[in-house]
């Protein structure tokens, strides 16, 4: 099993309805939107505290939703990340992919996983000689 | 003309070997404007949108660079459940793309798509 694979998709199954009343008419409670958030909250600050990890943030429309490990330069990031993950979808459509899961790029010095989570994504910052998928299977 | 003929072959003599890896559908040399200078494929797929898709992936992942998220980047992978796009910078611009399918041995294809985008370079002046 998958640590971070099994942690989105109980957060997908218990708060779907959090997630699909983001993009629908019709808002979710709002003691069910405060639970879920404390849920992503507390992923955020799991996932920036495994070893390799320099930090991780959540993102809502380009807005932190939530962020811990390394926060500087979180705000710019997040917006930047909305908008590669629009663009990443619009890419993912062109090929034919299906819709746009991860989004995951490798720069010479860091790399940056974005995890689309319904309408917000999951980012994961580290070092490029992190291996994220093995460090964040457990 | 002789010589652009010359390039060309040279640069399709790669797409050629790297849709030889397993699970590879189709890879694509894209140019700074996301023209598509050359194509090889697997599998029937619109080279042309994959070339744009690759461009369009490329700039954005431009983005992450320039805030100094990433440093320079080396390759950008989109996942889907039906399968992947892999883009690595050439130079100036210039992109490699490759479509693969979902049950590709992906750290393959990522190890063969870096060393074809070093081995582009040259031919294009890097």
């Amino acid at each position: 099993m998958h640590w971070l694979g099994d942690r989105l998709r109980n957060l997908r199954d218990e708060y779907g309805d959090v997630l699909h009343a983001a993009t629908s008419q019709k808002p979710a409670p709002s003691w069910e939107r405060e639970a879920f958030l404390v849920a992503l909250g507390g992923l955020v600050r799991d996932v920036a505290a495994h070893a390799g990890v320099i930090g991780a943030f959540a993102e809502y429309e380009g807005l932190v939703v939530d962020v811990a490990g390394a926060e500087e330069g979180a705000e710019a990031l997040a917006a930047a990340a909305s908008r590669m993950v629009q663009e990443g979808r619009e890419a993912a459509g062109m090929v034919q992919l299906g819709d746009l899961q991860q989004l995951l790029l490798v720069g010479e010095s860091r790399k940056v996983a974005l995890i689309v989570l319904g309408p917000m994504s999951v980012g994961v910052v580290a070092s490029s000689d992190v291996r994220l998928g093995r460090v964040l299977a457990r | 003309m002789g010589a652009e003929r010359g390039l060309l072959h040279q640069v399709e003599e790669r797409l050629a070997a790297l849709v030889q890896v397993r699970g590879v559908v189709a890879a694509v040399v894209v140019d700074a404007e996301g023209l598509l200078i050359a194509s090889k494929r697997a599998q029937p797929t619109d080279c042309e949108l994959l070339a744009a898709a690759a461009r369009l992936v490329l700039a954005t992942a431009e983005q992450a660079h320039q805030l100094g998220a990433t440093g320079p980047i080396d390759m950008i992978a989109s996942e889907g459940p039906r399968g992947s796009l892999l883009v690595a910078p050439v130079w100036e611009g210039m992109a490699l793309g490759v479509s693969i399918a979902p049950d590709a041995m992906v750290g393959s294809v990522r190890f063969a798509l870096r060393s074809a985008a070093r081995e582009l370079a040259p031919l294009f002046g890097g």
